[in-house]
């Protein structure tokens, strides 16, 4: 029995309510989901029956989702307070799973203007106004969207959004990617968190939240690339990485810069030969590595923009930086790429008729 | 100007392997990155055959110490035709390519 998340133009949300869904139904059904990406509407699909009269109150793994540490940085902009959030977010679920079940069967849609406004941590572009009291007049309505389905969004967030902090000159700000499902099986919350997670390298110093994106991208396509070469082809396919940056306003955490990373190019090239696509992965990742050091930082911004864009005037800049780097001596041989390594990356360069 | 060739294969044609090793070895023995330098700004052409001619007078002193082959005039011919069919840019690109590959051990000063 397919479940209709049907697509509101605000693309975190959109995003982040089919993982809610995807969570909701592997905890009742225990068994894997499909979430399929219809243009229109993420379609999801799970593989068992749900029970005849679903409770989720007393399920351990949902009641384990609460120690999740998402929560805390979806509801960042509410200073304090995030934990009756995300409290909040449990006891809408569990008071109307059965009736937010039904209406999802169906094609529906959601209604804006009653109902939670949506948190600065999960979709900047719903962010608006301050959220306690000030004495300054600063009147803004707020987007307000479904109790149930703002609900779906946090829960989707806290479990599958990645959140990294980074401090740039002085500033806090947090870094928030959300990828967007094209085609894929959710088995167990925990796996698709080792699949999105960024590993803790504290030590990368990114140069923007594009930078950051963009080496999350690679990275997310080297863990795909391993399970399709395990697997023998690419199962899961993902359409775009969203990304935006929280910034600390004085006052709050306010979200600024987002947009969101194409990832047909990389998803393509691994679906077409997983094993040949691995030095090409390898060495995107260590131009990021590289570019995060002091003075590589072009080395930084040449590889994001060849993965934003895959045109020849990003391959072109990126090689000439790589090469200026290898003539500063700092990249030994070992990690200069083979001859192979760059016809792939070649390969994916869109050539325009132009050129 | 046709861009129907890709990037890849302009890159494994042999006259822009041969001038790409040219290159790398320069690089990497004569520590000549002004000819990068004078290929990457190279827009037109004329610019482009300005850039060969500045690197192929750099290279021919590093070939006559260390006795190396220089490229051949053929594949000049040819990259110049290349640079006719397909633009500065993409015959730059892989050409350019060429110079950050590992390549052999000996180019290693």
């Amino acid at each position: 029995m397919p479940y209709y998340i049907t697509k509101t133009g605000l693309d975190a949300f959109d995003a982040a309510r089919a993982w809610g869904l995807a969570v909701v139904l592997n905890v009742l059904t225990e068994d894997e989901v499909a979430i399929r990406d219809d243009e229109w509407a993420f379609i999801l699909e799970p593989a068992a029956q749900l029970p005849s009269n679903p409770a989720i109150v007393n399920n351990l793994a949902w009641r384990t989702l609460t120690f999740e540490q998402g929560w805390w940085r979806v509801f960042i902009t509410l200073r304090g307070g995030w934990s009756s959030a995300r409290d909040k977010v449990q006891s809408v679920i569990e008071r109307q799973l059965t009736n937010l079940l039904g209406s999802l069967q169906n094609l529906n849609t959601v209604g804006f203007g009653t109902g939670e406004s949506l948190p600065g941590g999960l979709d900047p572009t719903g962010f608006k106004g301050l959220r306690h009291t000030t004495r300054a007049q600063y009147k803004e309505g707020q987007l307000n969207v479904p109790e149930d389905h703002w609900a779906l969004a946090c829960l989707g967030m806290a479990t599958c959004g990645t959140y990294r902090y980074a401090k740039e000159a002085g500033q806090s700000n947090w870094l928030v990617l959300l990828p967007v499902p094209q085609e894929a099986q959710f088995s167990y919350f925990r796996d698709v968190q080792d699949l999105f997670r960024l590993p803790d390298l504290k030590y990368l110093k990114y140069h923007g939240v594009q930078n950051a994106a963009a080496h999350y991208a690679v990275q997310l396509a080297e863990r795909l690339r391993r399970r399709a070469a395990a697997q023998g082809s690419l199962q899961d396919r993902y359409s775009a990485v969203l990304y935006f940056k929280l910034f600390g306003a004085g006052q709050q955490m306010k979200p600024a810069q987002g947009n969101q990373l194409r990832l047909e190019t990389l998803m393509d090239a691994i679906a077409r030969d997983p094993h040949g696509t691995q030095p090409m992965l390898e060495w995107l990742d260590y131009c990021f590595r590289l570019g995060a050091t002091k003075g590589a930082e072009d080395l930084a911004l040449a590889a994001t923009e060849l993965v934003m864009r895959w045109d020849l005037e990003a391959y072109d800049r990126l090689v000439r930086v790589a090469i200026r780097c290898q003539a500063q001596g700092r990249i030994r041989r070992e990690n200069l790429p083979e001859t192979s390594t760059l016809k792939e990356v070649m390969s994916h360069v869109c050539i325009h008729s132009s050129w | 100007m046709s861009a129907s060739i890709p990037l890849g294969e302009l890159f494994s044609h042999p006259a822009v392997r041969e001038f790409g090793t040219v290159l790398r070895r320069s690089l990497r023995m004569n520590d000549d990155y002004a000819s990068i330098l004078d290929l990457e700004f190279a827009e037109t052409k004329e610019a482009f055959a300005e850039a060969l001619k500045r690197f192929l007078r750099r290279f021919e002193g590093l070939a006559r110490r260390k006795n190396l082959r220089r490229p051949s005039q053929e594949s000049l011919e040819a990259l110049t035709q290349l640079v006719d069919q397909y633009g500065v840019k993409l015959v730059r690109a892989a050409l350019i390519s060429h110079a950050l590959v590992k390549g052999e051990r000996e180019e290693e000063q």
